[in-house]
Parts: structure tokens; sequence; C-alpha cells
């Protein structure tokens, strides 16, 4: 018994031995086990077991090459003052911080007197809170001499004194001339061209002078029946006679948030052929949840030959329409991945840019957003919808700093790649937030299906800063190459004449029969070679602009197209072999025995 | 007698041999029965006194602790709290077990507004103290110590002992989620659901354990970091919450002013995870930032770089398998990104985001048809992930939400999950209370 008691804490003493021992094994052990904290502490190890079990080949992956500037042929010369193209948009703040004073306005390139040169319009702002527009300035109309531009606003009898925020321009009655819709804070005007080098103001009769705060607006033949219809986007519910005042954090004066502000819908005017329009956006399905739209593209993006309406909204899911044909939309923007982001957040879209970028047949689109928020490249795939593929493109981190608004996607210098120019500015401009002025951004996009910022060579224009609002695109000097219009807030409306190294290029203009007339909506492949150019005469786009209407494809140094393939809005195909370079060509729509026995509108 | 007679009778051979051989001695086993005897006898009387003494000094004990609880009492009836206090604290002395004297010193405390001092004999409480008491001493600890990491070991310490405990299992939630510690957001979250003791927050933190960051997320980390300002969770904690809500500090946005540009907040948080992660190398938070940013950026080489030297207990976040699916459908590998979403999705079937990408894998591989499903069911997370982000706070979250969250944890497998908080919405219509 003795023995047995003194042998029991000597036992005790042997467990506790093997006990500390094992424990202390455990303590230096790999571990083995996810979830335990040793693990953390031994890095090393740790690393080469998850390298293992994440089984991944780092040499797969390419290293992605650093954005920088980079050279290309494009240059860009300011010609505004060169040309007496003197106009500033006033947005007459005063301190009060309206949400007004912000957005506007646009620019837009139509040929008003026929004379074959392209004349410019540009909105003007004013003083929001006034109660009547008697004293207010008015939307300039720059006429194209040739020598130079004259405002003639006052003698076409095109005088606007509504506070400016876009303008979009078309022949909506097929007469020949282009007739000009206005976006106002309030009341909408729709300027009809009596052909005489005047105007009429028709928006009351006509059935299109929406008083609601529009954005912009965009032109198409969205039931294919040869009228083009009118797609207003509405913004926000703001009175800034009665203005929202809005405070930040620290009970300072700010500009209100869009999201904090309610909505109006979008309004959908279709045309009835005699000069006067109906608003069925409700009936047709073109409503979304949320809305605060600021852009608008008419085009056809999943290649039925219906046009389709893309609607970029600020701080909302943008809105993909597809055309069911019989007259019915449905919004499938998300299905088909173009609504938010990659990482699903819903940006503040703001203008947009359409073209077939990667020469897949397809519209891509390419949408300017607010600062910290990158623009957003969304490549179309066809049939499996959209890609955002901003940032293995090499579109990311370049615009995060920037706010950007008007925007192209155009083959500016023809070397049979598409270019991106983008117009930014900031919003706010309180003392304490950033200053509102931004540069202009031009890219390229490479043959190592990257885009480049070729800023820094394009021209001085885009080593300055601006507050950037409107761009359109059209070819002034009728020399070949498109040139760019850019209207910024408080400071000279800019005109940038296109004078990149020439190379081959093919412009087409559409007179329509059957279609409407400017043949909005026509699509047009070019063929070279092995290569298959394709673009569609797009209604809307950009921000709060209106682009001549005209396709421009560069052809490298391709002397010849092989095959020109015009698909009309009205289903008709036509073919043009053998095209030689470097002309316009004013394709006419066939006569009406090759119409298709049957379209759905 | 009998006995002692035996044992005093010596055999007669032995007494001769005695004679014979030896000098007259004791003999040893007598000698040492004696010693033992003595030791015996010693030990008892010890005893005898150690428990005189033990007996004496209880009674003294109980006596003075009758008359320290006597004293509180009156002095708690007088509202005399410092005498109460010290009586108390003297109490506590002699019976530091007893939850009473420490109660009773807290509520001095208390009532003379020492908080500190008295979260401080709160945390003397034993075991057996009513639930009330654990309460009040983690919100001290947070609130008036500013020691979430002391309130947070409060809150398990009562779990432990009251496994039902909703408030405790909410104020730990919310300082998990506050320092973006993931795993234990969700693994408390279900716990919580697992005993019944959940409430309609808990399934916010559930739903959100893998990107739940807070507007103040920031600031309370740095006032937490007052008090430990090398703190890997508080440093981390902070960056991730600013990051989050892409507000730039006064600092760096004063700092923007000087140049001709907005300010930019990826470059300037990217920085600031970059200079912590050279801290904590492998700190999980840190690296799913960075991941994130990479993926965002379309940085697929540094993405398999992180990915390829990420410790194991990535292995178990579905960010960063989320993160691996986006690496090989950047790099056209369909089959594999396809197996790294759904294995992100089987580590967190909530997560919205993979499941966005994988919708997006699959309508670019197989048509709209296939993507269909799960580009609805990543819509339902995406708008309630929206609801509880755009909540001023978790008691602002309207019924509708949460059953927009049942609707959306049924699509994604979890039944028992959704039919719980189903029970909870039908029980309680109003909306949810706050958890603080």
């Amino acid at each position: 018994m003795v023995a047995n008691d003194f042998q029991r804490p000597i036992n005790a003493l042997l467990l506790f031995g093997c006990l500390w021992l094992s424990s202390g094994c455990l303590g230096c052990k790999k571990p083995t086990s996810p979830h335990t904290d040793d693990q953390l502490s031994n890095p090393v190890q740790d690393k080469s077991a998850a390298a293992t079990q994440f089984d991944i080949d780092v040499s797969r992956y390419k290293a992605k090459p650093k954005m920088e500037p980079s050279v290309s042929g494009l240059r860009f010369t300011e010609v505004h003052d060169l040309l007496g193209i003197d106009h500033v948009y006033a947005n007459g703040a005063n301190g009060e911080l309206l949400a007004v004073e912000t957005m506007g306005g646009g620019c837009a390139w139509l040929d008003f007197d026929k004379d074959g040169l392209l004349d410019l319009f540009l909105n003007q702002g004013g003083d929001p809170t006034a109660q009547s527009d008697a004293a207010e300035p008015v939307d300039a109309l720059f006429r194209n001499l040739h020598a130079g531009f004259v405002n003639v606003a006052a003698s076409a009898r095109l005088v606007d004194k509504g506070y400016g925020q876009a303008v979009a321009v078309a022949d909506f009655d097929n007469d020949g001339f282009d007739d000009v819709y206005v976006s106002n804070v309030f009341a909408n005007t729709l300027w009809h061209n009596c052909g005489d080098g005047t105007f009429v103001e028709i928006a009351a009769w006509a059935g299109v002078d929406d008083h609601r705060w529009s954005s912009t607006a965009a032109w198409g033949d969205l039931n294919l029946d040869g009228q083009l219809d009118l797609y207003v986007c509405n913004y926000l519910k703001y009175d800034p006679r009665n203005p929202t005042h809005c405070f930040d954090d620290q009970g300072r004066p700010m500009l209100c948030n869009p999201a904090a502000l309610e909505p109006w819908p979008d309004a959908c005017y279709i045309n009835l052929g005699d000069g006067t329009f109906v608003d069925e956006a409700a009936a047709r399905g073109l409503k979304g949840e949320g809305s605060r739209a600021l852009s608008v593209a008419i085009a056809d993006f999943n290649n039925d030959r219906l046009p389709d309406i893309y609607v970029a909204n600020d701080t909302n899911p943008n809105f993909l329409f597809i055309n069911l044909g019989k007259g019915a939309f449905e919004d499938q923007a998300t299905l088909l991945g173009c609504a938010v982001s990659r990482e699903g957040i819903a940006q503040a879209s703001m203008g947009l840019g359409v073209n077939d970028f990667d020469q897949n047949g397809y519209p891509d689109i390419y949408s300017t957003h607010y600062t910290d928020e990158s623009n957003t490249l969304y490549v179309n795939r066809g049939v499996h919808g959209f890609q955002d593929a901003t940032a293995l493109m090499g579109l990311h981190d370049v615009t995060l700093r920037w706010l950007g608004f008007g925007t192209a996607m155009q083959d500016f210098d023809h070397d049979g790649h598409m270019d991106l120019i983008v117009t930014n500015g900031h919003v706010v401009t309180t003392p304490h937030k950033p200053k509102p002025h931004m540069p202009s951004q031009i890219f390229s996009y490479n043959n190592d299906r990257r885009w480049v910022d070729v800023g820094s060579t394009a021209g001085n224009y885009f080593q300055r800063n601006w507050m950037g609002r409107g761009l359109a695109v059209g070819d002034y000097d009728a020399d070949g190459d498109l040139d760019v219009a850019i209207l910024n807030q408080n400071d000279r409306s800019v005109l940038l004449q296109n004078d990149s190294e020439p190379r081959k290029w093919l412009n087409f203009a559409f007179v329509g029969i059957h279609s409407n007339r400017q043949g909005i909506g026509c699509r047009v492949e070019v063929n070279i070679k092995e290569s298959k150019l394709t673009q569609e005469l797009c209604g809307g786009t950009s921000y709060a602009s209106s682009n001549q209407p005209l396709l421009s494809f560069g052809l490298g140094d391709a002397e010849i197209a092989d095959l020109v393939v015009v698909y009309w809005p009205s289903g008709i195909r036509q073919e043009l072999q053998n095209v030689h370079a470097n002309q316009l060509l004013l394709i006419r729509e066939p006569a009406e025995s090759l119409l298709p026995a049957q379209r759905s509108p | 007698m009998a006995s002692r007679n035996k044992k005093r009778a010596i055999p007669k051979s032995d007494k001769s041999a005695r004679t014979t051989h030896q000098p007259r001695s004791i003999p040893p086993s007598n000698k040492s029965r004696r010693s033992r005897l003595r030791l015996l006898g010693s030990i008892l009387v010890a005893a005898a006194f150690i428990a005189i003494g033990l007996y004496g000094y209880r009674w003294y004990q109980s006596n003075q602790i009758a008359q320290l609880k006597q004293l509180c009492e009156e002095a708690a009836e007088e509202r005399d709290w410092p005498t109460l206090e010290q009586y108390a604290r003297q109490w506590a002395v002699l019976q530091p077990d007893d939850a009473q004297p420490w109660s009773m010193a807290a509520a001095a405390a208390r009532a003379m507004g020492e908080l500190a001092h008295c979260a401080e004999y709160l945390s003397q409480l034993p075991d057996s103290a009513e639930l009330a008491a654990f309460h009040e001493l983690g919100l001290l600890q947070m609130e008036i110590l500013n020691d979430p990491l002391a309130a947070r070991n409060t809150c398990q310490r009562t779990l432990r002992l009251h496994p039902q405990d909703s408030e405790s299992s909410l104020r730990l939630l919310y300082i998990e989620a506050m320092l973006c510690n993931r795993q234990a957001v969700l693994a408390e979250a279900q716990r919580s659901i697992a005993v019944e003791s959940d409430t309609l927050p808990t399934y916010a933190y559930l739903l959100s354990a893998f990107w739940l960051t807070f507007a103040n997320g920031h600031s309370v980390n740095d006032r937490w970091a007052e008090m430990e300002p090398d703190n890997e969770l508080f440093e981390v904690a902070s960056v991730v919450h600013l990051f989050a809500s892409r507000q730039l500090p006064e600092l760096a946005e004063q700092a923007s002013d000087t140049v001709d540009a907005a300010p930019l907040p990826q470059a300037y948080f990217e920085e600031q995870v970059a200079t912590l992660r050279e801290k904590y190398p492998d700190n999980l938070e840190l690296l799913a930032v960075t991941l994130s940013s990479l993926c965002q950026i379309g940085d697929t080489a540094g993405v398999a770089q992180l990915l390829s030297s990420a410790p194991p207990a990535a292995l178990q976040d579905s960010r960063f398998w989320r993160s691996k699916g986006w690496l090989h459908a950047a790099n056209q590998e369909s089959e594999q990104a396809e197996t790294a979403y759904r294995h992100a999705l089987s580590l967190s079937a909530v997560d919205w985001l993979s499941q966005t990408e994988l919708a997006e894998l699959l309508r670019l591989t197989r048509g709209l048809d296939a993507a269909r499903e799960t580009q609805q069911r990543a819509d339902v997370g995406k708008n309630v992930a929206l609801s509880i982000l755009k909540a001023p706070s978790f008691a602002a979250i309207s019924n509708e939400t949460y059953g927009q969250m049942a609707d959306y944890f049924e699509q994604c497998g979890e039944q028992q999950t959704a039919q719980s908080l189903r029970r909870h919405l039908a029980a309680d219509p109003l909306p949810a209370r706050s958890q603080r």
C-alpha cells in the first residue's frame, strides 16, 4: 500500500510530463488544419501549403501592362477661336448649389440650311431661378460659312430661352431638313425647320413639350414605321425656383445627391406621322425601376434588326430595353449583363459611346461615370449578352480620377481601330471639394486587345482642364475625318479639328425612302479582305448631344473595300462592291420592290 | 487488552538471545511505532489547533461578513454610496466568490457616476451573477472603458453561461463585425440560430458576414485603437471600413485640393492597405481587400501571385475562391472558373457576388438560359445586400427586407435558416428592434 501511495504521484508526474512533451510537440508541429492560429504565425510553411491547394500556376498569368501615355497618330487642334465660335455656357451658379446648375448642356451638329456644311447648335444656361424667360440668354446656332461660323439663332428664329440641358437633332417629319429638340429644365421645345433658314417652335402642338427636368433625348424609329420617334430622358423632381437644400454631415451646404431626390420617369413619344406625337413609354414597356436617366442610345444591340434602347441612369442600374417586336419592349439589362458594373454596383452613368470596337458585329457600350467609379466598357458578346471588360482592357484605373460626361467611340484616325474620346468635369464646385475642372481624355484601341491613353500627344486641349459636358462628332470641314465639338460649363465651347495622320476612309450618309429619311438605324458592314467592320447609325449616344448622322469607317492602308452591305431599318439589304476609299457615299434606299415581305415593328 | 498483553509478552527464545548477544535496548519495531505515534499525536494536535483556528476564523469571518452585509444594507438604504462602496469592497475581499458584494460595490460606483469603477467591480463577478450584470458589464466595457476586446470576452463568457442570451449574442456580433472578424460573425450567427437565441438582426449578420462594413466603422475602430494603438484588429478594420465607405479622411481630402484633380480614394486606400500588409502580411482581411482591388483593375498576375501565397485560412474564405474564379474566367479557363465559383458558394451559399460572377460566366459560356436562375438569385441577394448597407442601423432594416432575406436563404438552399427567419417574422411583425 505504501508503495502504491508513492507510485501515484510518480505516475501523475509521468503523465504530466508526457502531456507537456506532447503539447510541446504539437506546438512545434506543422499545422495541418486551416483553422489553427499557429498556422498564421508560420507563413512560410503555410504559403507552400496554400499554393498547392489553390492550385494556381503563377507563370500562366501575364503581368498587367501599366497604362502609360502612348503615342498615336491622333491629333486635334482647337479652331473655335479661329472660326468665330464664341460661346460660353453660363450655368448661372450663384452659390446656392442648385442641382440643375451642374448638368447642362449639350451640342449638336446639323445642316439646317442644306448647304452641305455642318452647322453647330450649342445649349445655353442662364439663371435657373428666373421667374420669366424674358431676359434669359438664348441657345446658339452657329452657321458654317466655310471660312468661319456665325451665330444665326436670332435670324433663324431659333430663340430658345429655356435653361438648356440637351439637344437632339433629326429630321422627324422626313422633309429633308434637320429639326431641333431642346431639353430644358422646364418645358422642352421642338423647333421645326421650315426649310427657308428659319425655325418655328411646335412642341406643345406636337405633344412633346415635356415640362419635367429632361436631361437628354434621342431620335429613333422604334416601331419601324419610317417615322422617327423621340425618347426623352427625364431626371429628377427638382424645382430650382423652389429648391431642395442639402447639407453635408458638417452642416455645410452641398449639392444634393441625386439618389436623395425622386426621379421622373422617361417619356417615349411615338411619331404619329402627322407631326404629332403620343407618349407610349408605359404602354410599350419602356419603364424601369429607378430611372434618373442621363443619356440614351438607340441601336440594335442583339442583331435582330429591331432597334433597342439603352438608357444610362445616374446611381441606378442602367436599362436595356430589348425590342420584342410588335411595339413592345422589355428591360433585359440585368439578364444581359449591362445594368451594373462587374461588381454588381449601379454606377452614376452620364454619357454613352456606342460602336463595335471588337469587330464582332455587335455594338459595344462605353459608359462614363462619376469620380472614383471607373467608366465602364460593356463588350457585346452577341447572344451571350455583355461583359464588363473595363479592367481587362486597361480602362479601369485611367478614368477613376475623372468625372466623365460626353463621349464618343469612333475611329478618329482611320487606322481601322476605334478610339474613345471623353470629356470630363466635376459637378461639385464648393470650396472644400476638389476642383471641378478636369482634362478630357482620348484612348486608342490597339492590336493587343487593350486601350491606351494617347492624350499626351493628341493636342493641347487634352493638357488643360475643363468643366466638360456635351460632346458631338461630325466632319465639319468635310475632309473625311470626324471633328469634335465640346460644350464646357462657364468656359469656351470648343471645336477640335481632327488633324490626325491621314489614312484611308469611307464615310456613309443616307437618304431613306421607306425608312426614316436620315437613315437612323442603318447598319453598314464594310468587308476588307478577311476583316469586317460594322457600324450602325445610332440614335442618341454621348451626353446631351447629337452627332452628325454619318458613319465613318477607317480602312487603314486599304485602298478599296471589297464589299459594303447596308441594312436599312425597313429591312432592305443593299450591296456595293469594290468601293474605293476616301469618299463620302450618300446611300439612297432602294425602290419599294426590294422591301421584304414582312417586318415586325 | 488482549492485544496489549500480547504485545508485551516477549517470547523466551528472544529474551535469552537478547540477554546473551546484544545490549539491552528498545526493539526497532517498537521505536518506529513510538515515533509514529508521536508524529500522529503531533498531527492530531496540530489538526485540532488548525481546525479550531479555522473554525474560529470562519466564525470571525462570517461574523464580519454578516456585519459588513448589515452595514452595506444600511448604507444602501441611506444612499450613502461612498460608504456602501467601502464596505462592499471589504466584503468582496472576504467573499470574492459571492456576487452580492461586487454587485453592491458596482451599484455604489454607478450611483456615484464612477462607471469605470462600476465596470471593474462587475468584471469580478462570479459565474453565478445575474445575467443583467453581465449585460451591464459588456455595455460599460464598450462605451465607458472603450475596451471592445474585454466586452467581447464578457459576451463570450456570458454565452457560455447563458447560451440563449440574445443580447450578448448581438453585442458579440456587432463587435466581431466591427472588427471585420468574418468567420467569427458567421460562427456566432450560426450558433445563435442553432440554440434559438437569434433575433432578426442575427440573420442580417449571417447574410452579410463576409461583406458587411459600417459607415462609422473607421471612426469606431480608431476610437477603440486609442487604448491599443498597435492592435492589428483595430488597425486593419479601420482601413477596411474606410475603404468600403469610399470617404477620404479629412487630411487626405485637403491634400487633394492641392492638385488639379478629384481626390483619388482608390489610390489612397490601396496605399493604406499596402502599408498595413507590410506589417501584417497574412491578415486575411487585408488580403481579401487587396484581391478585390486587383480583380477590379484586371491584374491577373497580381491575383495569381496573391492566391498562390495566401495562408491556408484563406481556403475557408469564399472571397478567395471567388477571386480564383475571376482569375480563371479572365484567362478563359471556364471550367476551372466555374469550379472555383461553385466552391466559393459551397463555403458561403449566400455570396451574391460569386453568384453574380458565376452567372456572367454561365451566360458567356452556355447562354442566357443557363445563367438566368443564378442571375435572378444573385439579384435578390444584391438587393437585400443593398438594403442592409443603406440602412442607417440594423434596427432600421425593414421586415420587407427580412422577408426578401428569407426568400434568398431559401433560394440558396438554406431552408432551415429561411424557415427560422420566417417564424420570427410571423411572431414579430413589428420592425426589428435595435441590437444596442
